[in-house]
């Protein structure tokens, strides 16, 4: 069967002429008329303008603290914020061994020892706020202490903290016994990730930086409601307007035209997402700096087994983006090939994005392997890149976000043959 | 080149739009005239190998069209009766990328292009995007794509709705110098279109081939039957009972100009020559 399917991509898209000479001039007559539409430049300033607005909703709840002449606390939000926080965070910049966070743990259990709950906000702007990334990456192992919130760290001890790297490969390991089981393949394989993972871990300030790489997704989603806005169109309208009898009774006007009508939808909703991950991503590094990238996501999860930075996850995020959008798109024109109205695309579409955003929710796990297999599923890929999940086919163990991948991969060219084979054989009512 | 449409039915959810229609087509404008909803378009939607029929087939030189593919596609030129102009082009650009989609290559398909525009007096359109055209310029539009392949086969399905008559009369003199080499298919219910033109008609009634000849073949059962007599307005209503009325004009006097079919002189009207619109009206009208 994959055999068969190698071969028919193969025949339909590269053994053919598609990329002679006309063939290309047909690509760029069909991209000037995508290009041209009034619709298509709406889709594109509303997708540019959301990129413009989204990391500057990464900032929410991100605050920076000034004292003023006069004494009085002044609250920074937004870019401020984020500024004054990379400022303040720029003391612990560079490996966080346990010397460093004992130096955390000391400085606050000394200042707690004498100002108790009430530390006057001049000393906390200038000794806790510089290390809080660091005190909550402590405080969220917990490793065993029983207590949360900065209270936790009061019963540290340094011993504590000189094991601090190995107590937290025993919680990790705990957690992976807890999730898997301690004899599955996915364990194997998660603890095999675990391993990988560097320590001690470097630290820079990355306020911000979880959140930005978790609204690629937002990213994303705008790119494929544009994109199945866009794709939708492109065989139906031509069934509605009659134009496709023109076309269908010329020469080239069935698998040639429709190979074209494909790629260069594909072309336009893919360049209009790296448009907007373009812009989104120049205004984060502008907001967060670059440094923060280097980050591991240990920071935002800190049982995760993962191995990656935030610039893994992030570039991960945005290829994967880039796949689901495509793969969403040729969906699109599937269905597009089918319908002689362009709201059931579209529709449909949708809804198979809502979908893939309410999984998380559902705790059934054949509905999540389904909803890993949806071409729509590398929208909600950030989540993934965090957990361990895995899909356990006898001794193999697959990681979710590889799943992904390869049923995002696989559904471009088999929705775009689907497209081609109903475009072809559209039958007239 | 001989052209034959060979016994093709289509049915549509248990309704025949073409019922076992059989007629051999050669070079010359054959008229396909029909009511609406008599079969015309989805005739020749098969013909134009986008639809196929339940049963019969098209066979051009005696093969079968469905066989012969591409290689019949580049045979014809077709010009729907609601065709979607992609609306985002300008008149050049369309006309080019629909040569590109017929198999010409990016140069000639520029010349040819230019050619037509020049011949149907789009020139000055050129630049200008199809959606700002009027009706009669987009049609003329439809005819250039239609020509863009030089067709053997011209397909053309109520190629005169929306043109004004200098339009009309251009359009008829256009495709008159057309016919000369090529087949030529025109559907209309606009029978006075094609009357003048057509070397050969075919009736459609019901999905099903009424009748087929030349002008004077088709027109001669009312040899002799045909009239023309004045009417006062007043009397207009009893006479209609009374014979049947193919067309009347109304004029300045307050009396009626009646064109009517009877087998007899009638007192006081004028025998007039059949028209291939009176055969329609009288036989093949539902």
């Amino acid at each position: 069967m994959e055999q068969l399917l190698s071969i028919l991509v193969w025949r339909m898209f590269f053994s053919g002429s598609i990329w002679l000479e006309r063939d290309a001039i047909m690509l760029t007559f069909e991209l000037k008329r995508i290009l041209r539409l009034r619709s298509t430049i709406v889709i594109l300033i509303i997708a540019l303008l959301l990129a413009c607005v989204l990391p500057f909703l990464s900032t929410i709840g991100i605050n920076g603290y000034l004292i003023e002449d006069s004494g009085s606390l002044q609250i920074l939000s937004g870019y401020d914020g984020v500024k004054s926080r990379r400022e303040a965070e720029s003391t612990y910049e560079g490996l966080a061994t346990p010397d460093i966070l004992w130096q955390v743990i000391n400085n606050y259990q000394t200042l707690h020892a004498e100002y108790g709950d009430n530390i006057p906000n001049e000393i906390y702007i200038k000794e806790i706020v510089p290390a809080e990334t660091l005190m909550k990456l402590i405080v969220s192992g917990s490793l065993g202490q029983g207590q949360y919130g900065y209270e936790g760290l009061l019963a540290f001890t340094q011993e504590d903290i000189w094991n601090f790297y190995e107590l937290r490969n025993g919680a990790v390991e705990q957690y992976l016994i807890q999730q898997l089981g301690g004899n599955s393949s996915a364990y194997q394989v998660a603890k095999r990730m675990a391993g990988q993972v560097r320590v001690p871990f470097a630290f820079h300030a990355c306020q911000g930086w979880p959140t930005a790489c978790g609204n690629i997704s937002g990213i994303v989603m705008i790119a494929i409601f544009a994109g199945c806005l866009l794709s939708s169109r492109v065989f139906s309208v031509e069934y509605q307007s009659g134009a496709y009898l023109i076309l269908k009774s010329a020469k080239n006007g069935c698998q040639k035209l429709a190979k074209v009508k494909i790629v260069a939808s594909l072309i336009v909703s893919g360049g209009l997402y790296l448009a907007i991950l373009l812009v989104y991503s120049l205004l984060c590094v502008f907001i967060f700096g670059k440094d923060g990238l280097n980050v591991p996501i240990q920071f935002a999860s800190f049982l995760s087994p993962v191995p990656f930075t935030f610039r893994d996850v992030y570039i991960l995020s945005a290829c994967m983006g880039l796949i689901t959008v495509l793969a969403m798109s040729a969906f699109t024109l599937f269905l597009s090939s089918c319908f002689v109205s362009p709201a059931f695309p579209i529709a449909i579409s949708w809804f198979l994005l809502v979908i893939q955003q309410l999984s998380g929710s559902l705790s059934a796990e054949w509905i999540q392997l389904l909803c890993d297999i949806l071409p729509s599923s590398g929208s909600a890929v950030y989540g993934e890149l965090f957990r361990i999940n895995f899909l356990e086919i006898g001794n193999i163990a697959i990681w979710s976000p590889c799943v992904i991948f390869f049923t995002n991969l696989l559904a471009i060219p088999v929705c775009s043959i689907l497209a081609i084979h109903f475009y072809c054989c559209y039958k007239l009512k | 080149m001989k052209l034959r449409i060979n016994h093709v039915t289509k049915q549509f959810q248990g309704k025949t739009a073409v019922d076992d229609f059989t007629l051999d087509l050669s070079c010359g404008i054959c008229g396909l005239i029909g009511e609406n909803g008599a079969g015309k378009t989805t005739l020749m939607n098969i013909i134009c190998a986008i639809m196929e029929p339940n049963t019969g087939s098209i066979l051009l030189e005696g093969l079968d069209v469905k066989k012969m593919g591409e290689s019949y596609r580049t045979q014809i030129g077709y010009l729907p009766q609601d065709f979607g102009v992609a609306p985002e082009f300008a008149v050049l650009d369309y006309l080019e990328y629909i040569s590109l989609v017929k198999g010409l290559t990016a140069k000639e398909g520029h010349k040819r292009s230019e050619e037509l525009m020049e011949y149907l007096s789009l020139h000055d359109d050129r630049k200008r995007r199809v959606c700002q055209l009027s009706g009669g310029t987009r049609r003329r539009v439809g005819i250039a794509q239609a020509l863009l392949n030089d067709p053997k086969i011209l397909i053309l399905d109520e190629p005169t709705t929306g043109l004004d008559p200098g339009e009309r009369a251009k359009f008829r003199q256009m495709i008159g110098n057309l016919a000369k080499e090529r087949i030529v298919l025109i559907s209309t219910h606009i029978v006075s279109d094609i009357e003048a033109l057509s070397t050969r008609n075919a009736i459609m009634k019901n999905g099903k081939l009424a009748a087929c000849g030349t002008t004077d073949e088709l027109t001669e059962p009312l040899l002799g039957k045909t009239w023309e007599i004045k009417i006062r307005s007043n009397d207009m209503e009893v006479f209609a009972k009374e014979h049947y009325v193919l067309n009347m004009r109304n004029s300045d006097d307050g009396t009626f100009s009646v064109r009517f079919i009877h087998e007899n002189a009638v007192h006081g009207a004028a025998p007039v020559h059949p028209c291939l619109e009176d055969v329609f009206l009288w036989k093949y009208l539902a």
